[in-house]
């Protein structure tokens, strides 16, 4: 298991029960057309999970079923998980609702009673590096590395057991990504949330996750799995990445996976 | 000037004052233009063509003082507002069914062409035909020409619904009242009020049209009489008033309700120059 700061290390081991999460023979079909083939994949408790792929092989529909936004055309998609939060590549916040209270949704959808509900949300809100004031900002005033951070908040503040994280950083620039990546890395390790996080690029799964599965396109399906190996998550530097990333492209089935997406494969 | 010692709160509300009071006097201004081209016109044509701003007014305290204007204005207060109300209710049902539905939409889609298309005085006529001594003529004509707005709007915001927050929303579980108060009601609320605020003026116009026409109570029938007697000033006074009561609707209750209702479509002047995460 995985060693991240402030998570038990052993949590997987010591809880026997169900994953969080798990696709068992799941296919979907859309416009005649198979998306997902029999693919079955596990997402044990704690850590991230990154689902990585070329554009189109089927990662997005993957974390869709999880969310319960679609139904397997065959298949089972088990969720244990008590609680599951998403976040998309867009932030998808209410334009007429403030910050506060855009972070606030979720337990708002829980029945938390409104000053309960919006003095959590600006406390998260402030933690996650928003100023005090920009709590009563409206989305169309903030920057989108704001938005986001708004977005994960939201995600956040239901204290979810599962949290689906869906290209959460690709409308970003370089700089800010980075960022954005360490405050998820950080916030997901602090809360031991098992994260399922989707991305097309293999260096953000290597950034960002402890386990790797590489989905293949056409229907899309699991290539390979890759487990956290010997780099720990705290030495997430950038030749650790770069290890972690050449070691995986020479695995047979991940360079296939990404020859065959070539032109989108890589940013 | 050392506003940056000013408390925020304070600094806001005073540039609010001065917003409030800019306008207030830009209104003004723009008002004393038009009474000084008023006043120009009365020289050069007479009080019978056009008389001066002050013998309007004069006519209109007249009109007060005999208990004249009072119950006119009521009625057709109640005449273009109750033709409102209905037209929005309705509107607002039938729209967003039409947003919401395919084939509703394409059913209701080609109807609202054909009523937007026919005249307004049209409707005036066939009111008066069909509802003669009623009295209902103008409420009828006010909801049939309002009618088409309303429901262009509400089909509009019933259609543009976005399906990316409904799929955040469903993704968080939210309950079906949380979907509507925060997800639909405001967006529906954003294409509807603008058409609302179309509605609300046609509707006052509309009302005194057909009370011109059909001689029923209100502004019209005081402007018709005021056409038979050839009182100029009095018509000029009768204009006066229903132009009040709709500007003083439109200032007191539509504009601030706009604001309470949709802060959130704050000037972007005022969208932060970005920078920070």
């Amino acid at each position: 298991m995985t060693v991240m700061p402030g998570h038990r290390p052993t949590a997987a081991s010591d809880s026997p029960g169900a994953p969080p999460l798990a696709w068992r023979g799941v296919s979907f079909l859309a416009g005649g057309r198979a998306i997902l083939e029999d693919l079955t994949l596990e997402v044990p408790a704690g850590g991230v999970l990154a689902l990585v792929g070329p554009s189109g092989c089927g990662k997005t529909t993957l974390l869709n079923l999880a969310a319960g936004l679609l139904r397997p055309s065959a298949g089972q998609v088990a969720v244990t998980a008590r609680r599951v939060a998403s976040m998309f590549q867009d932030a998808r916040l209410l334009p007429w609702r403030r910050a506060r209270q855009n972070a606030a949704f979720g337990l708002r959808c829980l029945g938390v009673p409104r000053h309960a509900r919006l003095d959590a949300a600006q406390a998260l809100l402030e933690s996650l590096g928003l100023a005090a004031e920009d709590g009563d900002k409206f989305p169309h005033q903030l920057s989108g590395g704001m938005r986001q951070r708004v977005a994960l908040a939201r995600a956040l503040a239901i204290e979810p057991d599962l949290l689906l994280l869906d290209e959460p950083f690709s409308a970003l620039d370089a700089v800010l990504r980075r960022d954005l990546q360490d405050l998820v890395r950080a916030a997901v390790a602090e809360r031991a949330v098992t994260t399922v996080f989707v991305t097309h690029d293999l260096f953000e799964a290597a950034r960002v996750s402890d386990r790797i599965a590489v989905m293949a396109g056409g229907p899309g399906r699991v290539a390979h799995v890759a487990g956290p190996g010997a780099t720990t998550l705290q030495d997430h530097d950038d030749d650790a990445v770069m290890a972690r990333v050449r070691a995986l492209r020479a695995h047979p089935a991940v360079a296939a996976a990404f020859r065959a997406g070539r032109p989108e494969a890589r940013p | 000037m050392h506003l940056g010692r000013v408390p925020p709160r304070v600094a806001k509300a005073g540039r609010q004052t001065i917003a409030f009071l800019w306008r207030g006097w830009s209104v003004l201004v723009s008002l004393c233009l038009l009474a000084a081209v008023w006043q120009a016109g009365h020289e050069v044509y007479g009080t019978l063509v056009l008389p001066a701003p002050m013998e309007t007014l004069a006519a209109l305290a007249r009109l007060v003082e005999r208990g004249v204007a009072g119950p006119a204005a009521l009625a057709t207060a109640r005449d273009a507002l109750g033709g409102f109300a209905l037209a929005s209710l309705v509107g607002i049902l039938v729209g967003s069914v039409g947003g919401l539905s395919v084939t509703a939409g394409r059913l209701i889609e080609p109807l609202v062409r054909v009523f937007l298309g026919i005249p307004a005085i049209a409707w005036v006529v066939l009111a008066l035909i069909w509802f003669a001594g009623s009295g209902m003529a103008a409420v009828f004509t006010v909801v049939v020409t309002t009618l088409p707005v309303v429901v262009i709007g509400a089909m509009q915001g019933a259609r543009t619904l976005d399906a990316d927050l409904g799929d955040m929303a469903r993704a968080f579980r939210a309950p079906l009242r949380v979907r509507l108060v925060d997800l639909y009601l405001p967006h529906m609320l954003s294409y509807v009020f603008p058409a609302l605020a179309t509605a609300m003026g046609l509707s006052w116009k509309l009302a005194v049209m057909a009370q011109v026409l059909g001689g029923t109570a209100g502004i019209g029938e005081g402007l018709a009489l005021a056409r038979v007697n050839v009182d100029t000033a009095q018509a000029m006074a009768w204009i006066v008033l229903a132009l009040v009561m709709l500007l003083s609707l439109e200032g007191l209750v539509m504009d601030p309700l706009r604001r309470r209702l949709e802060p959130w479509r704050a000037p972007r002047s005022r969208r932060d120059a970005g920078g920070g995460p």
